[in-house]
């Protein structure tokens, strides 16, 4: 294979790479945007609430929810560097 | 067309029959009650696996003399090696021996029938099982009627025998009417022409009076009033011999394979021994003169030698056999295969998807949910829930209260039919697929794999639990009830709600609520555990009731843990980066410490 062929084969797959990076943050930004959605839903309900098991059934769910958004934010940081 | 007409055909010809002949209902109506009671038998039997009679049936035929012995002393007690081979094939059909054990009780069975004869021609007694059917069958059902499994089980396997019994009763009554017209003075024939005719008639005797016992009293008999030769004599208790197998080849009808292996290896040996005692009859018979003399049979005492015959011609059998036990087994396994009945056929592989990556993964995905759909059934009976309960609004702790029926389910049957083939079409096909695909690809495909294997372990997690879950729900002890209900209504929940992921799959972060289940999975088991404490020290339940608990809150555990992990790789939709971007943020077990040490406290 001739070398200018071959640069244009690397480029290639280095676009390609690029695009599925594109893709993961995209990604990434869609679920972290929906959790914060409803995360947000969640707050609201819990402030109305006044039931104690439910309220109790609500924080569990925004804590889970708190380390998931934690947990993606920090993936999301990685792939923007990379 | 041919398998429409069959069961009106049969239909027709049974009714016509029963319109010509009373003897003949009589017949049939005995073969039903004996298949009857042979169903009986084998539910009754099923009550006790994995309990106290399946360790002591191993232990007591671990070894071919240990089965040997038990053949040999059961038939001797029960005075009907009919009877101890179909209860053997009972045993096989419900799993608590193998098919080796098995024969070898077929051999010692043999053997204690021998019995039979020398209290015939010794002592003129003649222990008549058929006396006690009534009894029995009043016993048994009364005890069918009891809450508690064992009383249960005990009751199926007293009123099974007893319908043998009746069944016997009645098909020997029925052919009463052939018995009066065999007359051995007619068929006196001398030499080995006579040998082979009275072996035949030995046979037809016994298997119309479906008792050796009964042939051997007809020779006994004949023998006595010299209507017949010493050698014919010997001729017809070999052929009943071969006869008696014929209540065996009955009662495998409405065993599984098992049951039929056995029953041919009742044949193979009773037709081995008396091909070995035809051939060789006038040498056994000079043994048996030689036996005779030492113990002081006296020479003209021709119904003890008969005894004596009896017994040496079935251990020679024995001798003979015994050594090819293993090639028996090995050739009636190849001979009768076990049927794979798989009602579960893959809907979505096929070779014509299998070279395009993202066509494969989606087509093992949804064979995949095929598997579950079908795990879900399984699981749901299991746990004694209806389907549409669990995907219903309705409260489950009060649909568990209020639902007390266990429901009959053979989950190992329902697996081999609903699941081991799909399962195994999956891994094949991912397995074949996976060659041609990047790896990133491939290891989207291993997920699902390891999806499916998440769902056998559920099911066989819930099988482990079934007996127990069977057992306490309608005990009569509260605590325990609820306790039970308990689990059922936990699982029932998980099923519901990986049944609301799997129907917002298009949302992705519907599989990340599946986080909150492995939250209160952990509070969960915490939660028993705490329970289990409290009932072992208020002493509310019994400690055999509380290792169960342990045990089967466990199972809950895994049960839920592998749905959970099968529900994130299976209900994930939408193209690859989403689902991994999932899985990134999906919480991991330090995670769940985390949430669970928060507790209360809100971030």
């Amino acid at each position: 294979m001739k070398i200018p062929k071959l640069l244009k084969r690397v480029q290639e797959y280095v676009d390609a790479d690029k695009l599925k990076q594109c893709k993961r943050k995209d990604c990434m930004k869609e679920v972290l945007h929906k959790l914060k959605k409803q995360q947000r839903a969640l707050k609201d309900k819990l402030g109305k609430e006044k039931n104690e098991k439910e309220r109790k059934r609500i924080q569990k769910a925004l804590d889970i929810i708190y380390l998931q958004r934690k947990k993606g934010l920090k993936a999301l940081k990685k792939l923007q560097k990379s | 067309m041919i398998r429409k007409i069959v069961l009106p055909t049969i239909l027709f010809l049974l009714a016509y029959g029963f319109w010509i002949s009373p003897n003949f209902k009589e017949i049939a109506a005995g073969v039903s009650i004996f298949l009857f009671g042979m169903l009986f038998l084998e539910e009754g039997f099923k009550a006790f696996t994995g309990g106290l009679l399946e360790r002591l049936l191993r232990r007591t035929t671990d070894s071919t003399w240990k089965a040997l012995s038990f053949g040999v002393v059961s038939t001797t007690i029960m005075q009907s090696s009919s009877l101890v081979s179909v209860i053997t094939i009972s045993f096989l059909g419900a799993g608590l021996i193998g098919l080796a054990a098995g024969i070898g009780i077929i051999f010692g069975a043999n053997l204690g029938t021998t019995t039979g004869a020398w209290l015939i021609a010794g002592l003129g007694l003649k222990v008549k099982i058929s006396a006690y059917a009534m009894p029995m069958l009043v016993f048994g059902i009364i005890l069918v009627f009891q809450k508690s499994r064992n009383l249960k089980g005990f009751g199926y396997i007293l009123a099974g025998l007893g319908f043998l019994f009746l069944g016997i009763h009645h098909m020997k009554e029925g052919f009463e009417a052939f018995r009066d017209t065999i007359d051995l003075t007619a068929f006196a024939v001398a030499g080995y022409p006579g040998i082979l005719l009275f072996t035949l008639i030995g046979v037809f005797a016994t298997v119309v009076m479906q008792s050796s016992h009964a042939t051997l009293v007809i020779i006994i008999t004949a023998l006595a009033a010299q209507q017949i030769t010493y050698e014919n004599a010997l001729a017809l208790a070999i052929g009943a011999n071969i006869g008696t197998t014929i209540t065996a080849i009955l009662g495998s009808m409405s065993s599984n394979v098992q049951g039929k292996r056995l029953a041919g290896a009742h044949l193979i040996f009773n037709m081995v021994t008396a091909i070995i005692a035809i051939i060789f009859l006038y040498q056994i018979a000079d043994g048996v003169d030689w036996v005779s003399s030492v113990v002081g049979i006296s020479v003209d005492d021709y119904t003890l030698k008969l005894a004596v015959f009896h017994s040496i011609f079935n251990v020679i059998g024995i001798l003979a056999m015994l050594p090819f036990i293993n090639t028996l087994v090995n050739f009636l396994m190849q001979r009768m295969p076990e049927k794979v009945v798989s009602v579960a056929e893959p809907k979505y592989l096929n070779d014509s998807v299998i070279e395009l990556p993202d066509t494969a993964i989606e087509a093992v995905r949804k064979e995949t949910l095929h598997l579950y759909d079908n795990a879900f059934a399984i699981i749901a009976h299991g746990l004694s829930l209806h389907r549409h309960d669990i995907l219903s609004d309705k409260d489950l702790d009060e649909v568990a209260a209020e639902s007390t029926k266990v429901m009959p389910v053979d989950i190992d049957a329902e697996y081999e039919k609903n699941v081991k083939g799909l399962y195994s079409e999956i891994v094949n096909f991912t397995s074949r697929a996976q060659s041609t695909m990047e790896p990133e690809l491939a290891d989207e495909l291993f997920a699902l794999r390891a999806a499916g294997r998440d769902i056998v372990e559920a099911i066989k997690d819930t099988k482990h639990m079934h007996k127990n879950l069977s057992q306490y729900i309608v005990s009569d002890n509260d605590h325990i009830r609820a306790e039970y209900n308990r689990i059922r209504s936990y699982l029932g929940s998980v099923l519901r709600r990986l049944g609301v992921v799997q129907q917002e799959g298009d949302d992705p972060t519907s599989v990340l609520s599946l986080d909150i289940m492995k939250v209160e999975m952990e509070e969960n088991d915490t939660t028993v555990n705490g329970t289990l404490e409290s009932l072992i020290r208020e002493e509310s339940i019994t400690p055999h009731m509380a290792t169960s608990l342990m045990n089967d809150a466990a199972y809950a555990y895994d049960v839920t843990k592998n749905l959970v992990q099968m529900g994130e790789v299976l209900f994930a939709t939408g193209m690859q980066s989403m689902k991994d971007a999932e899985r990134l943020i999906a919480l991991d077990d330090e995670d769940i410490a985390e949430v669970l040490e928060r507790g209360n406290n809100p971030l």
